[in-house]
């Protein structure tokens, strides 16, 4: 695995040493290292889906079910897989044991965009939902909004929006 | 985080967990499951080329492997990137995720603790090249019994995170 782990850390320095020397879009067509093709082809199902572990199960399921609005996708014991109505995404989580803990808080966080910012907080609170910090412009005037929540066993939930957007 | 919130959230799965078990027919799951939650409130973007829906990040302590990993050996688009920062998407934007640095607040993700499992529809080929390309697989996949077209192996990233690669060859 080290010898795997060196190779990569010199294609990530070598894009990343480009990235640096990088103003324009012009030195980004030119500076860039062309990336190889992605080879997996997805079907019509799910495409992927990022697992974590918690260690309240029932609280993270209800929390993103009945208040964050989410579909099940699949779910058995102690799993479940949760998709947004649309299909936009997909992301699972397990009941944490010995073998695998709970994901650490500080290690993990969702980041939603979003273009509606002031109704989702105001429909996210009538549920239930508590803020950390309620999205609000990022200066005055401004459409960019920001915010971020927990779940209930702590994960953060970035909520970025710009009610300028299509 | 107030005990009394994560005490209704718990409720609030018990009730619909526990109907829906038993529930075995797919099309009666589907039924269930699209009527048990609230209205998602979330508007999402249109353009996708400028933007995104969700992206989960994990945090790394080797940024810079993890980050060769997904652009050169996966082929995976780098949406956006800052120092000790990347965000990546598939071609056809149907995966976001981001990778940031460990840093004084923040600790790497440990292995264990999270995996990402891609769902596809070429196993075969996409294993033929990722092995070109240098990937080193755990389990290479492969189909799940004699003749099956379904597929499962999985692999590490740099940073010793799981991907699994599930695959079905029949798959539309």
């Amino acid at each position: 695995m080290s010898e795997f782990a060196d190779k990569c850390r010199e294609l990530g320095k070598a894009r990343w040493d480009a990235a640096a020397k990088i103003q324009s879009r012009e030195d980004y067509e030119k500076l860039w290292p062309k990336a190889p093709k992605f080879p997996i082809e997805f079907g019509k199902c799910w495409t992927h889906t990022v697992e974590y572990y918690v260690d309240d199960f029932l609280a993270e399921v209800g929390f993103f079910i009945d208040m964050m609005g989410l579909e099940a996708n699949a779910y058995q014991d102690e799993y479940v897989m949760l998709k947004s109505p649309g299909n936009e995404f997909y992301f699972s989580f397990w009941k944490a044991d010995e073998n695998a803990p709970a994901t650490l808080p500080k290690t993990f966080r969702m980041l939603f965009m979003v273009k509606n910012p002031v109704e989702l907080t105001k429909t996210l609170k009538e549920r239930g939902v508590e803020f950390i910090e309620e999205p609000k412009p990022v200066q005055e005037g401004s459409t960019w909004y920001q915010g971020k929540l927990q779940t209930p066993n702590g994960i953060a939930i970035h909520i970025w929006g710009d009610t300028s957007m299509e | 985080m107030i005990e009394e919130y994560i005490k209704k959230c718990r409720e609030l799965a018990k009730q619909h967990l526990d109907r829906a078990d038993g529930i075995e027919d797919d099309d009666e799951f589907d039924r269930f499951w699209e009527k048990v939650p609230p209205p998602f409130p979330i508007e999402f973007p249109k353009n996708k080329d400028n933007c995104w829906d969700l992206t989960i990040e994990y945090c790394v302590s080797d940024f810079l492997a993890e980050f060769g990993f997904f652009a050169f050996l996966m082929g995976i688009d780098v949406k956006g990137y800052d120092k000790g920062y990347a965000m990546f998407k598939s071609p056809g934007n149907d995966v976001f995720f981001s990778i940031w640095e460990e840093n004084k607040s923040s600790t790497a993700t440990p292995p264990d603790c999270l995996r990402l499992v891609f769902w596809m529809k070429n196993p075969v080929e996409a294993t033929k090249v990722l092995k070109e390309r240098g990937v080193i697989f755990d389990v290479e996949p492969k189909p799940v019994a004699e003749g099956a077209t379904f597929f499962q192996g999985h692999l590490r990233t740099p940073n010793g995170i799981l991907v699994q690669l599930w695959g079905d060859s029949s798959m539309k």
